[in-house]
């Protein structure tokens, strides 16, 4: 399992059409909550 | 969306090299934007709760000179469309009392953290749950933890059934009992306690087994979703394939879940996608796997029961993360061995094909 967070290949703009991509983190296993986060109970 | 606001569970944090990320580390949830002019970061900025989408639009306008009205705009709905924004001020919402917001506030923070369709108000997915019909077969390890939770997150009517006792050695892990419940019928007693748990859900029993497909036709009739929680009669041509037979033939989705020992799976299947035969012929058959050995835990079944749950609750309020028609579950010896099967449709099922 990878220990560090992947993202999905990066879109490239259109010509002449400026604007913003949202990409989806790309599933890198299951992932805990670091300890400094801590989970709720 | 009227007034845009960054969902407190998503708040935007600038990596390093100027990346946007949103919505914390949770794959499912989180989001990353490359954000080479700012055009973002300003945009959520100013998604507060205070601007509508044209005034946002006009403020990123007036912060960079270069942008044009109708790439601001893009940006916001953007945005907007990626989940992690909601709207601020969404007004009444009459299918809810106080007292029900009360005591769902915390579904409704979880629903829209993992939430990622524009909503018009963040209780839209416990309206729905509250709409929802509710047919669940077998009150034992899986079915009194899959009861609890459906009644405790709000499901507007449940239909309980199971023709069983409570008996000493079911008090290990079916929590709606006690020592005092000993020889009353199971369903007689979980109505008793999941009333006194949630008053607002209209709960009915019936302490009966269900002994062929056409029972189980007439049980299901007014339901939305079955949640099977029953393992008799055994398979093959069992419970679960009744249940795939008619809730397939009536487009009902439907749920079911079980433990063998460690393994805890739980299968959904309804329209859109393989139906359980399809997906069960699609599972190589396993040396020594055909018996149901009795050892459980508290835990094995719970897990069994609230993954069942869960999956009812995801099919009626839309955020089941796939289409139907697969297993998935966990093996507590192999913590890294989650339990994932799909398999396509046969294409001479009459079922799903």
């Amino acid at each position: 399992m990878n220990s560090t967070p992947s993202v999905e290949p990066q879109q490239e703009r259109q010509p002449g059409k400026r604007t913003i991509v949202v990409r989806r983190l790309d599933k890198i296993g299951p992932t805990a909550m670091p300890p400094s986060q801590g989970t709720s109970n | 969306m009227r007034l845009p606001r960054v969902k407190p569970e998503h708040a935007p944090h600038q990596l390093s090299d100027g990346t946007i990320r949103l919505g914390g580390a949770l794959y499912g949830i989180a989001s990353e934007i490359t954000d080479v002019d700012g055009w973002a970061w300003k945009a959520l900025t100013l998604m507060d709760g205070t601007r509508t989408p044209a005034q946002i639009a006009a403020g990123l306008c007036a912060a960079f000179a270069g942008l044009t009205r109708e790439e601001a705009e893009d940006v916001v709905a953007t945005l907007v469309a990626s989940g992690h924004v909601e709207e601020a001020d969404p007004g009444p919402c009459p299918e809810l009392s106080e007292q029900e917001k009360e005591r769902y506030s915390r579904s409704r923070d979880y629903f829209r953290w993992v939430d990622l369709t524009p909503r018009d108000h963040g209780w839209e997915p416990q309206v729905r749950i509250k709409a929802a019909r509710v047919l669940v077969l077998g009150l034992g390890g899986t079915g009194s933890h899959a009861a609890w939770s459906l009644t405790a997150a709000g499901v507007g009517r449940l239909h309980l059934v199971d023709a069983d006792v409570v008996e000493l050695s079911n008090l290990n892990r079916q929590l709606l009992y006690t020592e005092a419940d000993l020889g009353r019928p199971k369903a007689e007693v979980a109505l008793d306690r999941l009333r006194r748990i949630n008053s607002g859900v209209r709960i009915t029993v019936a302490a009966s087994a269900v002994d062929s497909p056409g029972e189980l036709a007439r049980l299901i009739d007014g339901f939305d979703v079955l949640a099977l929680c029953a393992d008799r009669p055994r398979e093959p041509d069992g419970i679960q394939s009744w249940a795939n037979q008619v809730c397939g033939g009536a487009g009902i989705p439907w749920v079911t879940g079980g433990y063998n020992g460690p393994l805890v799976s739980v299968g959904v299947f309804g329209p859109g996608g393989p139906c359980f035969e399809c997906v069960r012929a699609g599972i190589p058959p396993q040396p020594g796997a055909g018996y149901a050995w009795p050892g459980v835990t508290g835990a094995s079944a719970g897990l069994s029961g609230q993954l069942v749950a869960y999956d009812v609750l995801a099919l009626v309020t839309g955020l089941l993360p796939t289409p139907p028609g697969y297993f998935h579950g966990v093996t507590l010896l192999d913590p890294d061995g989650h339990v994932y099967a799909r398999h396509p449709a046969r294409p001479e099922c009459e079922i799903c094909s």
